[in-house]
């Protein structure tokens, strides 16, 4: 059975200047013990959409979806009391920035333990023991020491840890990790990559990650889903994306990778990616494609099979051969 | 790579250290923060070189005291002939020129008060006083053409551009004064990979049409060995390799740029490695350990690692070692390890 799935989300922000779309006819499907990578540039709507799903966005915003199930239950209905109650506990999600979304004022212990108290019904003791044991687990050396510090006094890996340790507290079933790596230097990612990926096979959760680095992606993910100003332009297994991808912006993005450049200039992408103001009137990618005609240019593409990888393309490329 | 290579290098330094001094709280005596030590290095017309490591290892340090924004505290510099040491007081206007920088962040580098007109247009106002207003307009407007940009942005706010825009016209304001080195501070990592690969070619084609110098500080790794000639590795303010950017990448011979190396993501699935998992973090610059930095996190650490610091040397194939004089683009190597490791 499915974990988590969503179907036609969007997320609309009404601004000054009419309705902005930030997450347009999204769909998400998870499994027990999937790791889905979402990759897509900034303004693709990828936070945006899995704080809809959290349900952490302010109130100006307009979530509407068709379906939106995790665990068999459906989060649309929900009362606030009783989403608070999944979220944190069976739905967790670590930030980009561990500083800022540590709080200054309190210890890290006190923030672990919170995060127990608010969700499990142990004793203190029990919560102290918890915490020094969720911070053996990711990997802080003298636990109990770490325990009594101030996130300013921990560097930027050790509080991306903590952030794991609260969010790995109450053994969620789905962790998402928003750029958890981003803000880190290559030698710690490494370490913060290696240690996710060893909590969720220790664990057997589900892991969504977001992310802008191919790198990681490659790495770590078993799915990808490719993201482009707020849709889903294509949905693959990891192998597959890389080898044979079938949307023309995947394709144009491996391109531009410096690592698979062949020449001394890269095949560059023209353009930017559409803003609120600029968004072209059939397919979003058409005014930076290669191969739009006047198709692409005036109907939205329909979503391909799932043997084209779900692009979402007039033309999908074929890698017969 | 470069199609003119001259033989006199443009930047000859020599043994150039930067220290801060750090209020240490109340009462207690100032700490000194080393955080340049005595890096040595020769940047040609036309080349790229490279320099990476880690948050903290004194990169932007190093990008400070090239483009004469402060003196080194030891070690000296010349910069086409012209020497620059810790006394040798404020540099003049001409050698300023022949430096420009352009930084990460293109959202905070450009004045939101300013037109794009009026950005261009400064340094020329500052450093060419005698130019007239139609002279200052026509380069500058000749200088938006040459980074991409329509005639129609000259009379734009920064804040109506997206970022890979504004990172163009930080490069129009680097070049306005014709400079033959320029320093970038990690000029992409703010980018989106698409806007990323645009920047970094219009940085080529620069770099091909007016014969500049770079001094490209980075820490994606991928993007450095696409763009370097030559690469630097940096740990906590000592270089620790150094060498034609091929050969260090596929034959990388200390164990830092060997973990740098092997930690950095490939895009390619099917090459999932196993990475040299590094044990603790970048230790603190005001508390550095005894002999070499990077003792406590090394897999082959020796007794002798911990006493004293090894020297930037040449290494052959094996393990000759040679004193470093400098280290020419020919696939020679240098790096500042007792046990060098044989890779490749």
């Amino acid at each position: 059975m499915a974990l988590l799935e969503v179907e036609n989300l969007s997320v609309g922000f009404s601004t000054a200047n009419g309705m902005f779309r930030a997450v347009d006819s999204l769909d998400v499907h998870v499994d027990a013990g999937d790791i889905l990578a979402i990759v897509g540039e900034s303004g693709s709507g990828k936070s945006v959409s899995m704080l809809a799903l959290m349900g952490l966005l302010p109130w100006v915003a307009n979530v509407t979806a068709d379906r939106m199930v995790f665990n068999g239950v459906n989060m649309l209905e929900l009362t606030a009391a009783a989403r608070r109650d999944i979220i944190g506990r069976e739905i967790t999600m670590i930030f980009q920035e561990p500083m800022s979304s540590l709080n200054p004022c309190f210890t890290v212990g006190f923030q672990i333990k919170e995060a127990l108290a608010a969700h499990l019904s142990l004793t203190r003791k029990q919560r102290h023991n918890r915490a020094i044991e969720l911070l053996e687990q990711v990997g802080l050396p003298e636990p109990e020491k770490r325990l009594r510090a101030f996130p300013h006094q921990l560097s930027g890996g050790m509080n991306q840890r903590v952030m794991i340790a609260m969010a790995i507290a109450c053994q969620p079933l789905l962790l998402i990790a928003d750029e958890p790596t981003t803000a880190l230097d290559v030698t710690i990612q490494a370490q913060i990559l290696e240690l996710l990926m060893q909590l969720q096979r220790d664990t057997g959760m589900a892991l969504i990650l977001i992310t802008h680095d191919m790198g990681v992606v490659a790495e770590t993910a078993q799915r990808v889903s490719v993201q482009y100003a707020g849709q889903k332009v294509e949905e693959q297994s990891v192998h597959q994306l890389f080898a044979n991808p079938h949307h023309p912006y995947t394709d144009a993005l491996l391109a531009a990778l410096p690592e698979r450049a062949s020449g001394r200039l890269l095949p560059s992408i023209p353009g930017v990616v559409p803003g609120q103001f600029d968004r072209p009137r059939g397919c979003l990618f058409s005014p930076r494609c290669e191969k739009a005609d006047s198709v692409c240019t005036n109907q939205s593409p329909p979503v391909s099979g799932s043997d084209l990888g779900l692009a979402r393309c007039h033309y999908p490329i074929r890698h017969d051969a | 790579m470069a199609s003119t290579k001259s033989d006199s290098p443009l930047i000859v330094a020599d043994a150039i250290s930067r220290a801060y001094s750090v209020n240490n709280g109340w009462l207690r005596p100032d700490a000194t923060v080393h955080a340049l030590s005595e890096a040595s290095f020769e940047l040609h017309a036309g080349e790229t070189l490279a320099v990476v490591g880690e948050s903290g290892c004194g990169k932007s340090t190093l990008a400070r005291v090239l483009s004469l924004i402060e003196p080194p505290s030891s070690g000296k510099f010349t910069i086409n002939g012209t020497e620059i040491n810790p006394d040798s007081g404020l540099p003049s206007v001409d050698l300023r020129a022949s430096v420009a920088i352009v930084f990460q962040d293109p959202f905070g580098s450009l004045n939101p008060r300013q037109k794009i007109a009026q950005i261009l247009q400064e340094p020329l106002l500052i450093n060419r006083p005698t130019l007239s207003k139609s002279a200052r307009e026509a380069a500058s407007r000749e200088m938006l053409s040459l980074v991409g940009l329509r005639p129609e942005h000259y009379e734009r706010y920064p804040h109506m551009f997206s970022g890979g825009q504004r990172q163009r016209i930080a490069i129009a304001r680097a070049l306005m004064l014709d400079p033959k080195i320029l320093v970038l501070d990690e000029p992409v990592s703010a980018l989106d990979l698409s806007i990323q690969s645009q920047i970094l070619n219009l940085l080529v084609e620069l770099q091909d049409r007016l014969n500049l110098a770079y001094l490209f500080i980075s820490h994606d790794l991928s993007v450095v060995r696409h763009i370097a000639d030559e690469v630097m590795v940096m740990y906590l303010g000592r270089v620790v390799e150094k060498g034609d950017c091929r050969t260090v990448f596929e034959q990388p011979r200390h164990p830092y740029t060997q973990a740098l190396v092997s930690a950095t993501p490939v895009a390619d699935p099917s090459r999932r490695q196993q990475r040299i998992q590094l044990k603790g973090e970048l230790p603190s610059p005001l508390n550095p350990p005894t002999g070499c930095a990077f003792n406590p996190r090394c897999w082959l650490v020796q007794p002798q690692c911990q006493t004293s610091q090894p020297s930037l040397d040449i290494v052959a194939k094996g393990h000759e070692l040679e004193r470093c004089v400098d280290v020419k683009s020919s696939g020679a190597q240098a790096v500042a390890c007792y046990f060098p490791v044989n890779s490749g």
